[in-house]
């Protein structure tokens, strides 16, 4: 999934970029509104959060000329101005949400799913869908389902499920895992996967430091015990 | 502005209304009369005047002719008698011998008395006769005596005269022998309405007397009217003229003309001026101050805004790199002084949050933004923003029958009251629960945040949710806070068409959130 953020600040922009890239998002970078619909229209992502005040091209502009050119794409915009009229206009502009600064990175996630999963629900266009244990995974709607319970998941987490729910019982390599989940071109450090794997235990797992499903093997990588059992 | 331009609206208004009524108050209409000329007036009272007096003269050689003819017999008495108007009795007396007329002879309407012979012409019933005499009468005598002095009448010399008694006839006697008096009674009022139908004959006389925009009126004493020019007002009138005579008395009545001038009562016209322009004055001065505290206020919020905007983007930067920095941690104890950076800065963030929205309150009031919302995700959120300070001082949420459909309803605004109920719990009940209940039937949504804290005294229920109100002096206890918390929160809920209110409990506070809140159409459970 790829993500346009526009914002003038470089400094939000960095954030951004990195808590994204960190939860698995692709993302796109534009530092004014010019450039956003340069990239918008260059590189085609899937969602874009954008800020209101931008130099040249506000973001209610870029906002109205995407809109103008295709309904469906989801638009969120981060901004510092959070009175009434801003969020009326930026919302009858047809944007999908309004985030106001400050947010922390689970806040940003969690609005930037929910729009996504809006969406998706909306077009229904792929309701792929798999167990993980006792859970339900909908990877493309980035959530899991435990009974009456919903629990939103990143890109990454929803790519380390699907990738041990394919090898299921089988134990799968960390550089497998990497190369899978994080691609090719990136060289996570040595404590990320492990990072991952833990943030994730702490969502799905009912006692994380006892897990049940996702079984780690030292030194080699991890495995999904399909039946639950220590 | 808009108070202060209602204000100033009325007020003015008032002062309109004192003004036009001191108008009202203070006008009055006023009749100046204009003086005419006297001369025509007194010029026609005595062309009247004069006729009066010839007639006067004319009538009594009649009578004259008539008692003079009074020694002849009876009728001829009575046929010269009726030819002349105005006679009701003929008497003729002998003061020195009571049977001076012992040869007239008699008949109706005669009788004979001790010192002459009356003879009465015509018959006026309303008239009373009396009987002419020169003694005073006998007991048993009918008609009313009319007592004559002969010594009077005759000693003086005198052929001729006038008696007047108001309250008879009028007397007219003639000496037509030394023993010999003919005494003749005159209706008053025959002669009366004679010389007035005689007086109607000279209009011209009367009607040169007309004066624009006065009036004239002629008229007898007993109120037949002569002659009238104009409409003749209902006051007095401004000139009298009598016209005297011996068959009555007529005035001659002028009224000046009048005009109508508008004058106004100086002293209640300046009152009521100086009352209108105090009342104006008082609302321009309250305008001009309310304007001023107003744009003063709005500098203040404006200023108060800018800078808290301008917090804002910082504010993200650094929740942003915290949270990637206590990601990056590899070891949990190491991210614990992140987490306690992040809490700071997440209170710093709900403390501007709050000032932003007081003053949003003070300046516009609150408004909600309802859209589709989770309840079950806001307080998520909201508590994952509380877990590490909660954690820290050895405090846990529990959450019970939390809403996870998705409900029309303001999520922002949702989120704003539960985190300043939380850091009320977080600030006042360490240590202890938090438990968080909710409720929905469909239409409404029902949040009980509960602490196990030292609890709210009843009396202070409703001050609580004041501005910049705090139970005792906490800063001594080492609690801080700006005191806008629940305040705001309360807004906020009240701005969502809900209300905020403390509850009773056992032990612990308990706040109660309502809020109205139907399912967004066509949504379904994310569950």
């Amino acid at each position: 999934m790829k993500i346009l953020f526009a914002d003038d600040d470089p400094l939000t922009l960095q954030a951004l970029d990195a808590c994204a890239r960190s939860e698995g998002f692709r993302t796109v970078l534009a530092r004014n509104g010019r450039e956003a619909l340069e990239r918008w229209q260059a590189d085609a992502p899937d969602l874009l959060c954008l800020d209101v005040m931008m130099p040249e091209v506000d973001g209610y502009e870029v906002c109205r000329r995407v809109r103008a050119a295709d309904a469906r794409v989801p638009i969120l915009f981060l901004s510092a101005k959070n009175e009434e009229v801003d969020v009326v206009v930026g919302l009858r502009l047809g944007a999908d949400d309004f985030i106001r600064k400050p947010f922390g990175k689970a806040e940003l996630l969690a609005r930037i799913l929910a729009v996504w999963r809006r969406v998706q629900a909306r077009e229904k266009g792929d309701t792929r869908r798999f167990e993980f244990g006792d859970l339900v995974v909908y990877p493309r709607e980035l959530r899991v389902v435990r009974g009456e319970e919903s629990i939103d998941i990143s890109p990454r987490e929803a790519a380390l499920l699907e990738v041990l729910f394919e090898r299921r019982g089988e134990v799968v390599g960390r550089d497998t895992l990497l190369d899978r989940c994080w691609g090719i071109e990136y060289f996570p450090e040595s404590r990320t996967l492990d990072q991952h794997i833990a943030k994730l235990r702490k969502k799905i797992e009912r006692n994380p430091a006892e897990p049940e499903w996702i079984e780690t093997v030292r030194g080699v990588g991890y495995r999904y015990r399909e039946r639950a059992g220590r | 502005m808009l108070g202060a331009r209602a204000t100033l609206c009325l007020l003015l208004g008032i002062a309109a209304v004192i003004g036009g009524g001191g108008v009202m108050l203070s006008r009055r209409e006023e009749q100046v009369r204009h003086e005419r000329d006297r001369e025509p007036l007194m010029r026609c009272a005595s062309v009247f005047q004069e006729e009066l007096d010839r007639l006067g003269v004319l009538y009594e050689s009649h009578l004259r002719v008539v008692a003079l003819n009074a020694s002849t017999e009876v009728f001829v008495i009575r046929s010269e008698a009726q030819r002349v108007a105005g006679i009701v009795q003929v008497s003729v007396l002998d003061p020195t011998s009571g049977d001076a007329a012992r040869s007239r002879g008699g008949g109706p309407g005669t009788e004979r008395g001790a010192e002459g012979l009356h003879v009465t012409v015509g018959a006026n019933p309303g008239v009373r006769i009396p009987m002419p005499v020169f003694s005073p009468p006998r007991p048993w005598t009918v008609r009313t005596p009319l007592i004559l002095d002969a010594a009077e009448l005759l000693g003086s010399g005198a052929r001729s005269g006038w008696r007047t008694e108001p309250a008879w006839p009028l007397v007219y006697w003639q000496a037509v022998s030394p023993r010999e008096l003919v005494v003749m009674l005159l209706d008053r009022a025959v002669l009366e309405t004679v010389v007035t139908d005689h007086l109607r004959g000279m209009s011209e006389a009367f009607h040169v007397l007309h004066w624009e925009n006065g009036a004239e009126r002629l008229r007898s004493r007993s109120g037949a009217e002569v002659f009238s020019n104009g409409a003749v007002p209902g006051f007095a009138p401004d000139l009298v003229l009598p016209l005297r005579s011996r068959f009555g008395d007529w005035d001659l009545l002028a009224w000046d003309p009048r005009t109508t001038r508008v004058v106004y009562r100086t002293g209640v016209l300046v009152g009521a001026g100086v009352a209108a322009v105090l009342v104006a004055g008082l609302g321009l001065i309250l305008y001009v101050q309310g304007r001023r505290a107003r744009v003063l206020a709005s500098q203040r919020v404006s200023f108060v805004n800018r800078v808290s905007h301008e917090l804002r983007t910082p504010l993200t930067n650094i929740l942003l790199n915290l949270d990637l920095a206590a990601d990056a941690q590899e070891v949990e104890e190491e991210a614990r002084p992140l987490a306690l950076v992040r809490e700071e800065v997440r209170r710093l963030a709900r403390l501007i949050e709050n000032v932003l929205t007081f003053s949003e309150r003070e300046r516009r009031g609150l408004r909600a933004r309802p859209g589709a919302c989770c309840p079950a995700s806001v307080v998520a959120a909201v508590v994952e923003q509380f877990a590490a300070g909660f954690e820290r001082r050895g405090m846990r949420v529990e959450t019970e029958g939390l809403v996870t459909d998705s409900l029309l309803i303001d999520g922002d605004a949702l989120a704003q009251i539960l985190a300043n109920l939380l850091s009320n719990a977080e600030k006042y009940a360490p240590g202890g629960p938090v438990q968080i209940a909710m409720q929905w039937d469909g239409a409404r949504l029902w949040v009980r945040v509960r602490d196990h804290g030292p609890g709210i005294p009843r009396a202070a229920w409703e001050r609580v949710f004041e501005p910049f109100e705090r139970l005792s002096d906490h800063v001594r206890d080492g609690v801080t806070g700006t005191g806008l918390g629940l305040c705001i929160a309360r807004d906020i809920a009240r701005a969502m068409g809900g209300a905020l209110r403390v509850i009773s409990s056992e032990g612990g506070a308990v706040f109660e959130l309502e809020l109205p809140a139907c399912a967004v159409p066509g949504m379904l459970s994310v569950a």
